[in-house]
C-alpha cells in the first residue's frame, strides 16, 4: 500500500516556506548553496517516501562533500535547477501557508472573536452578525483542507523535479540499489532455505544410514559374543563405538547448520536450551510473543546468542552471564551481557563479525560494548521480517 | 513383550525389528507415520490388546517436525500407564521436558538416541525397564541438561555425590549398577539414594519413589 505521508509533506513544506528568506540569500553564495539545498531537498523527499537517496556518503562531513561536489558536473545538471526550482516552490509555499493557515486560523475562531467584539474580516468576507460568524467556522475548515491540498501537491511537484532533474547516471545507481535490495532479500530467504534443507538432508540420509550401521554392528557384537569368539567382539565393538563417534560428529555439524528446535519450538525455547547447554551460570530473560519471527531473523538471533556465550566461555574469565530476549510485534531484541574481562575486538577475526554481517543482511544490527576490564554487552537487534 | 514400532524409515525399522525378534520380543504393529501409530494403538486398545510396549521415532510423518512426541503425549493421555521409549536422532532439552510433562508421566517413558539400539545388551535393559513403569533418559541427554544451574529448588539440598546418584538413576540404572560405575558400596548407594528421597519429601513407603525423583530432577534441571 502506498503511503502518501501528507502529514510529513505539510510540514516540510511550512519548514520550506520559512525557509524561503533563508534560500534568498543563498543566491549570493552559489553554487555551494545549490548544492546544500539539492541535498536537503533528497533528504526532504527521502523523509517523505519518495524514492530519492541523499548523494553524500555516510560519515564524510558536509564542508569535504561539498569540496569534492563542486568539481562535478553534475553540479551544474542537477544541484542548480533544483536549487532554481526550491526557490520559486518556497516562495509559493511561503504565501500559501501564510495566508492559507492564517485565513484558516481567524475563520475558525470567528464567532469567538466576534464574542469578543471584533469584526475579524477575511478577504471579502465581514461578519455582520453571530450567525454569520458561526458560517465562518466550516469555510476556515474548507480553507484549511484547500491549504493542505495545495502544499501537499507542491511537495508532489517537488519529487518530480528531483526526479526530472536526476541525471541519468544517479537515476541507474537507485535502480540498481532497489534491484540489489530485492536480491538480498532472496538471497538471505534462500541460504536460510537451504540450510534447513541440509539438515534435512543429513537427518534423513547420512544420519539415517549411520544409525542403521551401529545398529548391524551392535547386532554383530551379540553374534560374536554369542559364538564366544572374542576378538571379533572386540572388533565389532570398536567399529561401533567409531560409528557412534561419527554420528556424535554428524549431530553436532548438523546443529550449527540449524538447530532442530529453533524450527520446532521458536526462539524463545531454543535460546533457552541455549542457556542450558552452556557450560555457564546463565540467568535468562524473555517476553513477548515469537511465532511473528521470520525464520531469517530467528535464526541469525539464536546463532548471535550463540556465538557470544561461546565467547564468554572462552575469553571472559567468569563462569556467569546474562541473556535477554525480547520478542515483539515489529521487531526483536536480545542482549548478551557479562561482567568479565572484556576488551573484545569485533575485527580481531571472532565469529561475531560474520555474524554482524549476517545481521546486516535481515535489516538488523549487532553492536558490541566491550571496554577491557569492565564485561562485554552483545546486542542484537532486527525487524521481524527484513524491511525489504 | 508385545511391541508396537513407529519409525518412517525403512531402514531403522528393519534393523530395530531385528533385534527385537531375535531376542524374544514380537513386534505386533509396524507404523510408517504419527497418524498411523495413533490408529493403530487405538485399534489395538478397541480389542482389549495394548502393547507391552510403544517404541516411536520423534520426526515423522505427517509433519515431519516432532509428530512421533505429539502422538506418544497423545497415546499416554488416552491410555494411562502404556509404556513409550521414544527413539530420537536429537539431543534436545525441550522434546525430553515435553515428553515428561506429558498427562500420563507417571513412569514408563523413555527417550533414547537411535544409535543406542546398538548396544543391544543396554538397549534390552531400557525395554524392560520401561515396560517395568521406570524411567530411562540418554545419558548424552543428560550430559548437557546438568550443566544447567539448580540454584534453587529442592534439588539445591542434594550432594554433588546425591546429584551423581540421582543422574545415573534418571539413566534406568538400578542401585547395583549405580555401585559398580561409582566404585561404591551397596550400601552406600542405598544411603545416597534414601537421602535423595528424603530431601526430595517423598517419605518412605510413597508409590514410584524413584520415578518421581527423576522427574523432579527433570524438572528443575
Amino acid at each position: 500500500m502506498p503511503h502518501f505521508h501528507s502529514g510529513r509533506r505539510v510540514l516540510t513544506e511550512i519548514i520550506a516556506g520559512a525557509a524561503f528568506p533563508v534560500l534568498l540569500a543563498g543566491v549570493l553564495v552559489l553554487p555551494i548553496s545549490a548544492i546544500a539545498v539539492a541535498e536537503a531537498d533528497r533528504h526532504r523527499a527521502q523523509f517523505c517516501g519518495a524514492q530519492a537517496m541523499p548523494l553524500r556518503p555516510v560519515g564524510q562531513s558536509w564542508r569535504s562533500w561539498i569540496r569534492d561536489r563542486l568539481g562535478v558536473w553534475a553540479l551544474w545538471r542537477t544541484d542548480l535547477p533544483i536549487f532554481l526550482t526550491a526557490l520559486v516552490l518556497c516562495a509559493i509555499s511561503l504565501i500559501v501557508s501564510f495566508f492559507g493557515f492564517i485565513s484558516t486560523s481567524v475563520l475558525i475562531f470567528n464567532p469567538v472573536l466576534w464574542a469578543f467584539g471584533i469584526e475579524a474580516m477575511v478577504g471579502p468576507f465581514k461578519p455582520g452578525s453571530t450567525q454569520q460568524a458561526w458560517l465562518a467556522v466550516p469555510v476556515g475548515l474548507l480553507l484549511g483542507v484547500v491549504t493542505v491540498v495545495i502544499l501537499t501537491a507542491i511537495s508532489w511537484l517537488r519529487d518530480a523535479c528531483l526526479k526530472a532533474f536526476l541525471s541519468s547516471s544517479e537515476q541507474d545507481l537507485i535502480a540498481k540499489l532497489e534491484k540489489l535490495g530485492s536480491s538480498r532479500a532472496s538471497l538471505t530467504q534462500a541460504f536460510e532455505a537451504e540450510r534447513q534443507r541440509i539438515e534435512r538432508d543429513l537427518h534423513d540420509g547420512a544420519q539415517q544410514e549411520l544409525m542403521a550401521v551401529v545398529m548391524r554392528l551392535g547386532m554383530l557384537e551379540a553374534a560374536a559374543l554369542a559364538r564366544e569368539e572374542s576378538s571379533l567382539a572386540i572388533q565389532a565393538t570398536n567399529a561401533r563405538e567409531q560409528a557412534e563417534h561419527a554420528l556424535e560428529r554428524l549431530r553436532q555439524t548438523v546443529r550449527d547448520i540449524h538447530p532442530r528446535e529453533l524450527s520446532d519450538f521458536g526462539l524463545k525455547v531454543a535460546v533457552e536450551e541455549l542457556a542450558a547447554r552452556s557450560p555457564l551460570r546463565i540467568e535468562f530473560t524473555a517476553t513477548g510473543e515469537d511465532s511473528l519471527l521470520s525464520s531469517p531473523t530467528a535464526a541469525a538471533i539464536y546463532f548471535s546468542v550463540s556465538e557470544a556465550l561461546t565467547n564468554v566461555a572462552k575469553h571472559a574469565e567468569v563462569n556467569q552471564a546474562r541473556i535477554e530476549l525480547r520478542c515483539g510485534a515489529v521487531g526483536v531484541w536480545a542482549q548478551v551481557r557479562d561482567e568479565g574481562s572484556g576488551g573484545v575486538d569485533i575485527a580481531a577475526g571472532s565469529g561475531l563479525a560474520g555474524l554482524r554481517e549476517r545481521m546486516h543482511s535481515i535489516g538488523g544490527e549487532l553492536e558490541i560494548n566491550s571496554p577491557p576490564g569492565a564485561g562485554t554487552v552483545v546486542t542484537v537487534s532486527a525487524p521481524c521480517e527484513p524491511t525489504w | 513383550m508385545k511391541i508396537v514400532l513407529a519409525d518412517d524409515s525403512l531402514l531403522m525399522r528393519a534393523g530395530i525389528r531385528e533385534i527385537l525378534i531375535s531376542n524374544g520380543h514380537e513386534v505386533i504393529r509396524e507404523c510408517e507415520s504419527a497418524t498411523e501409530l495413533i490408529l493403530a494403538v487405538d485399534s489395538l486398545a478397541r480389542d482389549a490388546e495394548l502393547p507391552d510396549l510403544v517404541l516411536t521415532d520423534v520426526r515423522m510423518p505427517p509433519g515431519n517436525t516432532d509428530d512421533g512426541l505429539r502422538a506418544a503425549i497423545d497415546l499416554r493421555s488416552r491410555h494411562r500407564g502404556l509404556p513409550i521409549l521414544v527413539l530420537s536422532a536429537y539431543v534436545t532439552g525441550p522434546y525430553v521436558r515435553e515428553l515428561l510433562k506429558g498427562p500420563g508421566a507417571d513412569g514408563a517413558v523413555g527417550y533414547l538416541l537411535k544409535e543406542k539400539v546398538g548396544r543391544i545388551a543396554d538397549f534390552l535393559r531400557v525395554l524392560d525397564t520401561v515396560a517395568g513403569g521406570g524411567v530411562v533418559i540418554d545419558p548424552e541427554v543428560i550430559k548437557y541438561i546438568t550443566h544447567s544451574a539448580t540454584e534453587d529448588g529442592p534439588l539445591a539440598r542434594l550432594t554433588p555425590r546425591e546429584l551423581e546418584v540421582l543422574a545415573l538413576m534418571a539413566q534406568g540404572r538400578s542401585n547395583a549398577e549405580i555401585a559398580e560405575e561409582l566404585f561404591l558400596s551397596a550400601a552406600a548407594v542405598s544411603k545416597h539414594v534414601a537421602n535423595v528421597f528424603l530431601k526430595l519429601g517423598m517419605p518412605p513407603g510413597q508409590d514410584n519413589r524413584r520415578v518421581k525423583a527423576i522427574l523432579t530432577w527433570f524438572e528443575y534441571n
